[in-house]
C-alpha cells in the first residue's frame, strides 16, 4: 500500500518512529529521559482527574459554582493543569440537556482531566457522525438518550477544551465524595454516556502505556 | 484548507466499533509522536497549530489509510525537515530507503487574521463566513454559511490561519456558537445543536 508516486513500499509505522526517535537522538535534539519525562505526564493525566472535580462539585455547591465560571482554576485547586488545560469550560448537563465533546478536524481535548483520548474518540466514525447524528452514535455506544432530552455537541475547534458535568444520579446522596469519584469515567467526562450508580468502575491502572 | 481531516458530517463512515477500550495507547512507539510536538513547542521551533496543519495536508490517500499515531509521526517527521533540523533522506535511510517515509506535502500559505473585526456578545447572532483558504483553517465546512448564536466568548488566542504558518500571529477572541442542528442538516428533527468554537475572523453579523 502507499502512495501512487512511491518507488518502493512505505516502511511499516513502527520502523518510521525509530527512525525519526533516532535520527532526533543521533542530533542531540531528543534524549530518553526526556522522553521518558513525558511519558509520565501522559500517565498522570486520568480521568480520575475529572471525576473528582465532579464529585466535589456534587457535594459543595461553592466549588460547583467556581467549576461551572472557571474549570481550569476550578482544576489547578486539586492540582490539575498543563497542556491543553488552559481554558477549560464545565458543561453543565441538566435532565433535559446531554453534553457530548468531539473534536471533528483532530482530537483535540482537556488532557490533565480527562486524560489523552480514546482511540474510539479519534475515529473517523466519531468525529464524523456524533455531530450530525448524535442520538444514533450515543444509542452505538450503548446510550440511549430519551426522547425528551435535547443533546448538545461541543466541537472542540479552536483553544477551549471542555468537560461535561453530570447530574448527580438518584440513590447517590448518602455517598462519600470518594465513592462519587468512582462512577465518574472517562466516557462521562466526554458525555457519551451518563454516571451508574451500579457499575462502580476499576481504577486506571498506573501505567496507561503500551502492554 | 477544504482537507480530508475536515469530516464533520461526511456520510458512510459506518458503525461505531463495538470493541473499544479508553487506553490512549496501544503500541509502544505511540507516546514518542506527542513527545515530539511537544519538543518543538517547548523550544519554540513551532507551534500545535503548525502540528495540526501538517497532519491535515498528509495526501488524502495517506491521511485515511493510516492510523491517528501515524498521521502524529507524518506530521511531526514533515515539520522537522521542513524547519531543517533533519534531512528527509537521512530519515528514509533509516526507515529502508527511497519512498519508504513519505512527508505531507507543502499547502499554503494561510489566512490573515482581519484587521477589523467584528465583536459579539452572548445572545448575538452571526453567520460563518464561507471561506477556504489554502492553509490552516479551524471553522468547519459544515458550518461555513450558517446562522448561529453566540452562547460564550473565550479568551483570546492565536489566529490559526497565521499562527501555523510562521506569521507573527494576531491575538483573537474565540466565540461558542451554537447552530440547530436543522440548520447544519436538513433531516436533523429533535432539536439537538452543535457547538463550535470560532475565531472571530471568521464571523459576520448577519444581514
Amino acid at each position: 500500500m502507499g502512495n501512487l508516486h512511491h518507488n518502493m513500499p512505505l516502511a511499516d509505522v513502527e520502523v518510521r518512529a525509530r527512525a525519526l526517535k533516532e535520527a532526533l537522538e543521533d542530533k542531540g535534539l531528543i534524549s530518553a529521559e526526556y522522553i521518558e519525562k513525558w511519558k509520565d505526564t501522559f500517565d498522570s493525566w486520568v480521568p480520575e482527574n475529572g471525576a473528582k472535580m465532579v464529585a466535589r462539585a456534587w457535594t459543595d455547591p461553592e466549588y460547583r459554582a467556581r467549576l461551572l465560571s472557571d474549570a481550569a482554576s476550578a482544576g489547578a485547586e486539586l492540582g490539575f493543569g498543563g497542556v491543553e488545560g488552559g481554558f477549560i469550560v464545565a458543561l453543565e448537563n441538566t435532565k433535559e440537556l446531554q453534553n457530548v465533546i468531539v473534536c471533528s478536524l483532530c482530537s483535540c481535548t482537556a488532557w490533565p482531566i480527562l486524560g489523552l483520548p480514546p482511540e474510539w474518540y479519534k475515529s473517523f466514525e466519531y468525529r464524523s457522525r456524533i455531530v450530525r447524528e448524535p442520538r444514533r452514535v450515543l444509542s452505538e455506544l450503548g446510550f440511549d438518550v430519551p426522547e425528551g432530552v435535547k443533546i448538545r455537541v461541543w466541537d472542540t475547534t479552536a483553544e477551549t477544551r471542555y468537560m461535561v458535568l453530570p447530574v448527580r444520579p438518584e440513590g447517590t446522596e448518602n455517598w462519600t465524595r470518594e465513592q462519587l469519584e468512582r462512577i465518574v469515567t472517562k466516557e462521562t467526562l466526554i458525555g457519551t454516556v451518563n454516571p451508574d450508580p451500579n457499575s462502580v468502575t476499576e481504577l486506571t491502572p498506573a501505567s496507561a502505556q503500551a502492554h | 484548507m477544504d482537507g480530508i481531516a475536515d469530516i464533520g458530517g461526511k456520510q458512510g463512515f459506518g458503525r461505531m466499533p463495538e470493541q473499544r477500550d479508553n487506553l490512549p495507547f496501544h503500541h509502544d512507539w505511540e507516546p514518542f509522536t506527542y513527545v515530539a510536538a511537544l519538543l518543538a513547542a517547548e523550544k519554540g521551533w513551532w507551534t500545535f497549530d503548525s502540528g495540526r496543519h501538517a497532519i491535515e495536508r498528509i495526501s488524502p490517500r495517506d491521511y485515511m489509510r493510516a492510523g491517528y499515531f501515524e498521521r502524529v509521526l507524518i506530521g511531526m517527521a514533515t515539520l522537522y525537515v521542513e524547519h531543517e533540523l533533519l534531512r528527509h533522506d537521512e530519515l528514509e535511510e533509516r526507515a529502508g530507503g527511497e519512498g519508504s517515509f513519505p512527508l505531507s506535502p507543502a499547502i499554503g500559505p494561510g489566512q490573515a487574521s482581519r484587521r477589523h473585526r467584528p465583536e459579539f456578545k452572548v445572545g448575538d447572532k452571526v453567520v460563518v463566513r464561507n471561506e477556504s483558504p489554502t492553509g490552516h483553517s479551524r471553522a468547519p465546512r459544515y458550518c461555513h454559511g450558517k446562522r448561529g448564536e453566540i452562547v460564550g466568548i473565550a479568551p483570546k488566542a492565536h489566529f490559526p490561519g497565521e499562527m501555523a504558518h510562521k506569521v507573527d500571529a494576531a491575538h483573537e477572541h474565540t466565540y461558542h456558537v451554537r447552530f440547530e442542528g436543522s440548520e447544519l442538516w436538513s433531516e436533523v428533527k429533535d432539536g439537538s445543536s452543535v457547538v463550535v468554537d470560532l475565531f472571530a475572523s471568521y464571523l459576520d453579523p448577519p444581514n
